[in-house]
């Protein structure tokens, strides 16, 4: 067995982004984001990467684009409202096919907001990437080995794809220190074929948002929306918790899944047949599995989220379509629900149905 | 001895090629091309040095020069 | 016959650009540049938003199109994955000057290794003729209000080359224009010394082109090179502004 490393989230989705043959960085500081971004300050150059402190996460994500244009395996990290000024190029990462990674550690709030953790980007990183109506592979790590693990699968899902993988996680898993088991270093990754690295007369290669996947006909765009068809069906994640005969399901992720574990465990000690469905991928959300619950002799359900208005709950209200009774239990800033909050709402919830 | 090629249907009738000979010997015909320009043309093929100034100042690359060896 | 100047095969036929436009003047001058010192296989232009944005199907080199403003920050990230290749941004007055001055003057700082053109025309001319940062005092555009642009609301023209001159990590900063064939040779000497210290030592050069619009001068094509001589070259003077060899 690998070594088990303790180290932070933010940390190991760093080391993972490496291993997994990351070889351009550029990023611009922002808690809760900001000791990843100093780890690769100091890590890309002792594995001889490239890492750039951009001017801004403007000139950050645009560094993103030209490296991947150019045949990089090129990621950034940022947080909040720095997402806000990244999101026309991902607009463009998305429209070109441009392979990258980038993680959102959420803040919390609109505008200049807080520094606690959050959820309150659900809709921001699922609904449309930037202008345009494109969509990134969103994916929301539960615990600091499931972020190494995602971002380390990020590179090569973006790889498969051609497309950006946006990890969407907070400052609960970024900054808690775990035990970690990272995967292997790879090396010698291919190039990237079609990628610009000077083959002029007859090798050309235009990268843009009109030759590359001819975005201006209908054709081009139903590419896009066939693509979202296939990860709809074959690439959605989720973990299920004690849903075996479950009756009462929290569907929660990232910090809420983390804070409300344990209260699964709490009703089940006192005979609530509870259980917690935890999206993995938010983007494809798990439409279809939730909307098999009532088949699954489930009889309710309980959304909880660090947003308000709660935002995850669209996504989970058009699953069930009206099929299950469906509760919520949300906060934010610094009101945020604990174990017991949420056992409490389960017990509710639980004498309701 | 020089000629020069006019690609008349590059050729946009901007006219920077009459300006810069040195020996007037371009104008704007009067016949139209298929984009209905009046494209460049040479009048007294025979004066012409080959200097090829009209080359370097066409925005479309529409002229090549020639000059015997 | 021998040839005296023939068709750069490093250019598509014809383009879109307007009559007299000095878009495909300077993109059959950097061709020139390219095919004569044998760089066009190593050419990655990083290309901005805007007019130039016709130099897309024209010319045959690998080309990456960026967000508006963004091109040195997208060249930036080209260079670090391609250090041996010729890298250099193309962009308009509004792009580098305008929207994308922070990564302009940030890439400069740096000294990343690779060459920004910045096609100066006082103009936005895609949209169809608006006051630039570079719109000069008095020049009327569909956005300077009928007496042209007035310094006491909208201040003076920016003069990007000068700026970029100050900055400690610039290589190369050169002003030029290609309103007359004399100019045109310089020029073309300026981009071919800015991709020369870009590929031999690794400098950051910025080259600033007067370019033509005859159709946003609101004069003809045969009259804009008086036009760029008059009024024009006063307020954007030419010349290297910072040379590896000293100011």
């Amino acid at each position: 067995m690998a070594k088990r490393e303790l180290m932070s989230g933010n940390v190991a989705m760093a080391e993972s982004a490496i291993r997994a043959g990351c070889n351009f960085f550029a990023s611009y500081p922002i808690t809760p984001q900001t000791t990843l971004l100093e780890y690769m300050s100091t890590r890309m150059f002792e594995v001889g990467r490239e890492f750039i402190q951009a001017e801004s996460e403007i000139g950050a994500i645009n560094m993103v684009m030209g490296a991947a244009a150019a045949g990089g395996r090129a990621f950034t990290a940022t947080a909040g409202m720095a997402v806000s000024l990244m999101m026309e190029t991902l607009s463009y990462l998305c429209a070109a096919k441009l392979p990258s990674v980038v993680v959102n550690i959420q803040r919390t709030g609109a505008g200049a907001g807080g520094i606690t953790s959050s959820q309150t980007d659900f809709h921001y990183a699922t609904k449309s990437m930037g202008h345009g109506g494109l969509h990134a592979y969103v994916l929301s790590p539960g615990d600091v080995q499931e972020a190494a693990d995602l971002v380390y699968d990020a590179f090569a899902f973006a790889e498969k794809y051609q497309c950006l993988v946006y990890i969407l996680t907070d400052a609960m898993v970024a900054q808690v220190m775990e035990p970690v088991e990272l995967k292997p270093m790879l090396e010698n990754l291919p190039v990237r074929e079609g990628s610009a690295q000077g083959s002029a007369l007859g090798g050309t290669k235009r990268i843009n948002t009109i030759n590359r996947t001819d975005l201006r006909s209908l054709e081009g765009y139903r590419s896009f929306e066939a693509m979202y068809d296939t990860w709809q069906r074959e690439e959605v994640r989720y973990e299920e918790y004690r849903m075996e005969d479950a009756e009462i399901v929290l569907v929660a992720t990232g910090m809420s899944a983390r804070i409300a574990r344990g209260a699964i465990d709490t009703l089940r000690a006192e005979g609530v047949k509870a259980g917690m469905f935890r999206p993995i991928t938010l983007y494809p959300f798990p439409t279809q599995q939730i909307r098999g619950f009532a088949q699954r002799g489930i009889k309710a359900v309980l959304d909880a989220e660090v947003a308000v208005p709660a935002q995850m709950i669209d996504d989970v209200d058009h699953a069930l379509q009206g099929s299950l009774p469906l509760y919520k239990i949300d906060c934010t800033w610094n009101t945020v629900f604990t174990t017991e909050d949420i056992e409490k709402k389960l017990r509710e919830v639980a004498q309701e149905v | 001895m020089a000629k020069i090629l006019i690609d008349t249907e590059i050729c946009k009738s901007c006219g920077l090629c009459v300006n810069v000979c040195p020996l007037k010997l371009l104008r704007l015909s009067e016949t139209r091309n298929s984009k209905g320009g009046r494209s460049a043309e040479q009048t007294d093929a025979g004066k012409c040095t080959g200097c090829a100034l009209c080359a370097a100042m066409c925005p479309d690359s529409a002229i090549q020069v020639y000059k015997e060896a | 016959m021998k040839a005296v100047y023939e068709r750069n095969p490093l250019l598509m036929g014809s383009n879109k650009f307007c009559p007299g436009c000095g878009h495909p003047l300077l993109n059959k001058i950097i061709a020139d540049v390219l095919a004569e010192n044998n760089w066009a296989g190593d050419a990655i232009t990083a290309l901005c938003i805007g007019c130039a944005l016709n130099m897309t199907p024209y010319v045959d080199w690998d080309l990456v199109q960026c967000p508006h403003g963004r091109a040195a920050a997208v060249a930036t990230g080209i260079k670090h994955v391609q250090k041996s290749k010729l890298v250099f941004t193309y962009q308009g007055d509004g792009d580098a000057a305008g929207i994308g001055l922070t990564e302009t003057f940030h890439a400069a700082s740096r000294g990343e290794p690779f060459t920004q053109i910045m096609v100066n025309n006082q103009i936005y001319g895609m949209t169809g003729g608006q006051s630039s940062c570079t719109t000069l005092i008095g020049q009327k555009t569909t956005t300077s209000g009928p007496s042209g642009r007035d310094p006491a609301h909208t201040g003076y023209p920016t003069k990007l080359a000068e700026v970029i001159a100050m900055v400690d990590a610039a290589g190369y900063v050169a002003r030029v224009s290609i309103h007359t064939p004399k100019h045109i040779r310089q020029a073309k000497k300026a981009i071919e010394k800015a991709f020369r210290l870009q590929m031999e030592e690794n400098k950051y050069t910025f080259v600033e082109v007067l370019a033509m619009c005859p159709t946003n001068f609101h004069v003809e094509p045969w009259d804009a090179p008086a036009y760029t001589e008059e009024k024009v070259l006063p307020v954007f003077p030419l010349g290297e502004f910072k040379t590896p060899e000293g100011r």
